[in-house]
């Protein structure tokens, strides 16, 4: 069954895209391809100047490590760990440990986005909306040229989803990091540069606010 | 590695559950199998201690002369019937030279010449058949530890006319320290001798019909001069001796006999023993190691989503299958310390348990032995079982797919 048809595009760096389109629409494989998590059947696919099909599980692993950052619609942070600890979870991956400078570095976005008194505490005892941005944090530990937000305001109270989606936005403007995200909220995708619609697994693509 | 230690060790920390059963499920294993091997490898040491602490391990004597027919033509064939010859006596010839010959051989660690046989004690109008041993005490005692079980008297410094009785044999024929008894040989020599010395070996058989004199003593009750009707061989390792007794048989032409084949129902039962400890460690450990394998891909499947948003974070499968299979290593570990703490515990407890006093000596009563091997042994199989089992459930979370656990809910 062909989840999306015949889909072409380019994103350049910096980059802010919104993927909108119904449940069923081929919205969340289009960002499993773009975040290496999938391959495509058919069909070219290129990460920061990386083809992808030409890369092992091991070689998305650490592409995905490297170029890519996640935000999904449930936290998906681990309860046994600190908010740090989520936060560096990436770095960790990579190296075993942190450098003095990543966490410096991380401290410092978490800071940044208001999370400086939760620092240590396990991350199942603050908010939700407090909880989606240790996870923003966490996409961006490991500086990724891409960021990819599956509904990432579609768990959060209105006032928590406002707040995320401004430090989403923020964050991806100072650091360069194209932000790709997926959404059911016109009024946010209305602030996109592009807005990619999905219906059918046929994309159609429109300017943005611009 | 240090990613996957610090999951894996936070993952132990943290499900309490999971971590106190597996960690129990481990430690039951090798505190069961080490019970078990101590325990029966205690009781199967004292019984050979006791069986043939008074035995030869091997027993060498002059061969039988079995007739042979004199025509061994293969054209032509005989109705033959061998008739052995009734009990002669037959002696070896100069038993100091050939004990000299057989300590050389591997394993040996002692030689005694003795002179034995049959007769009877005199008391009054009674006669007691008892069985004469006669050999060098000191000699002796290097072969069947008879000094250990000497509960009144003395046994190392008897002189030719001291003759040294079990317990139940002085009760049976009222003897006492100090007091002379009459001793009739079967080559119908008649001597007096002193009872010097009263032991109890705790073998009914020994106690109540074998009795010690001095080789020269024995020499004159049998009319053997200066031979010996038998040299008694111990070894070092006495599961060695089927292997010393033929070599001796087949080097030197005379007669062996090994402790292994004369006490054959004995050994067979120790056979079928080890067979039963060696097949309830093994079951233990399939039992715990199915337990652990169960509880471990509930967590893994628990987990699933967790594992792959670290996939999407980019975690590579093998880091997955570390952090599980470090995850048994670490319940392992702690199992196996905890399993050997309480085996240790338990049968150190055992130990205080006495027999039944006699003479002012007791034995255990559970008479295990703690050996080292045993619990080395046992917690590396426990660990190595444990790591085997973590392998499923470490190549099932390694194998998740991230795509299909993230995006449900």
């Amino acid at each position: 069954m062909r989840v999306l048809k015949g889909v072409t595009f380019s994103v350049c760096a910096g980059e802010f895209v919104a993927i909108v389109g119904q449940s069923g629409s081929g919205k969340s494989t289009l960002l499993n391809i773009l975040g290496a998590l999938d391959q495509p059947t058919a069909g070219l696919v290129k990460i920061d100047g990386v083809d992808i099909s030409t890369l092992d599980s091991r070689g998305l692993a650490h592409l995905r490590n490297e170029k890519v950052g996640f935000v999904f619609q449930f936290h998906h942070l681990m309860n046994e760990f600190s908010c740090l600890e989520n936060a560096l979870m990436p770095i960790i991956i990579r190296r075993g440990r942190a450098t003095p400078e990543e966490r410096a570095r991380v401290l410092q976005l978490m800071e940044r986005v208001g999370l400086s008194e939760v620092v240590h505490k396990r991350a199942n005892q603050i908010s939700g909306g407090q909880q989606q941005r240790v996870a923003i944090v966490r996409a961006l530990a490991n500086q990724p040229a891409l960021i990819l937000a599956d509904e990432p305001t579609g768990n959060l109270d209105s006032v928590s989803s406002r707040e995320v989606f401004t430090m989403m936005r923020e964050m991806t403007a100072e650091h360069g990091v194209t932000f790709m995200m997926v959404t059911h909220d016109d009024r946010l995708a209305g602030q996109a540069d592009r807005i990619f619609r999905i219906e059918d697994g046929v994309v159609s693509i429109s300017p943005g606010h611009l | 590695m240090s990613f996957e230690s610090m999951l894996a060790w936070r993952y132990v920390l943290t499900s309490r559950g999971q971590t106190g059963l597996t960690v129990a499920a481990v430690a039951a294993a090798v505190c069961l199998i080490i019970f078990v091997n101590c325990l029966l490898l205690g009781v199967q040491d004292r019984f050979i201690r006791d069986l043939i602490g008074s035995l030869a391990h091997i027993t060498v004597k002059v061969p039988d002369p079995d007739p042979e027919p004199l025509n061994d033509t293969p054209e032509q064939r005989y109705a033959v019937q061998v008739e052995k010859q009734l009990q002669k006596r037959t002696e070896l010839k100069r038993p100091e030279a050939l004990e000299a010959i057989l300590s050389n051989y591997p394993h040996v660690s002692a030689t005694a010449s003795s002179v034995g046989g049959q007769a009877f004690i005199i008391r009054g109008v009674r006669q007691f058949g008892v069985t004469i041993r006669g050999a060098d005490p000191i000699k002796q005692e290097a072969i069947s530890n008879l000094n250990d079980d000497i509960v009144a008297g003395r046994w190392l410094t008897i002189g030719s006319n001291d003759i040294v009785i079990g317990f139940k044999l002085a009760e049976d024929t009222g003897v006492r320290l100090g007091d002379t008894v009459t001793v009739l040989s079967s080559e119908r020599v008649q001597s007096s001798f002193t009872v010097a010395g009263i032991f109890d070996t705790g073998q009914n058989q020994i106690d109540g019909s074998t009795v010690f004199v001095t080789l020269r003593a024995a020499q004159s009750l049998y009319a053997t001069g200066r031979d010996a009707s038998a040299i008694s061989v111990k070894l070092d390792d006495p599961w060695q001796a089927n292997q010393v007794s033929e070599l001796i048989s087949d080097s030197l032409g005379l007669k062996t006999e090994s402790w292994m084949v004369e006490q054959a129902q004995f050994v067979n039962a120790f056979a079928a023993q080890n067979g039963a400890r060696v097949m309830i460690s093994l079951f233990s450990l399939a039992a715990s190691a199915f337990g652990i394998a169960s509880v471990l891909i509930v967590s893994v499947f628990q987990r699933s989503r967790q594992i792959g948003i670290l996939k999407s974070m980019g975690a590579t499968d093998a880091q997955v299958l570390r952090v599980f299979a470090l995850q048994g290593l670490f319940v392992s570990l702690i199992g196996a310390v905890l399993g050997a703490l309480s085996a240790w515990g338990l049968l150190s407890f055992l130990l205080t348990f006495k027999q039944v006093e006699r003479f002012g000596k007791s034995d255990q009563l559970f008479p295990a032995i703690l050996e080292p091997r045993v619990f080395a042994m046992a917690m590396v199989a426990a660990i190595l079982a444990t790591l085997l089992a973590s392998l499923l459930p470490a190549l099932r979370a390694a194998r998740t797919n991230p795509v299909e656990v993230i995006t449900e809910g």
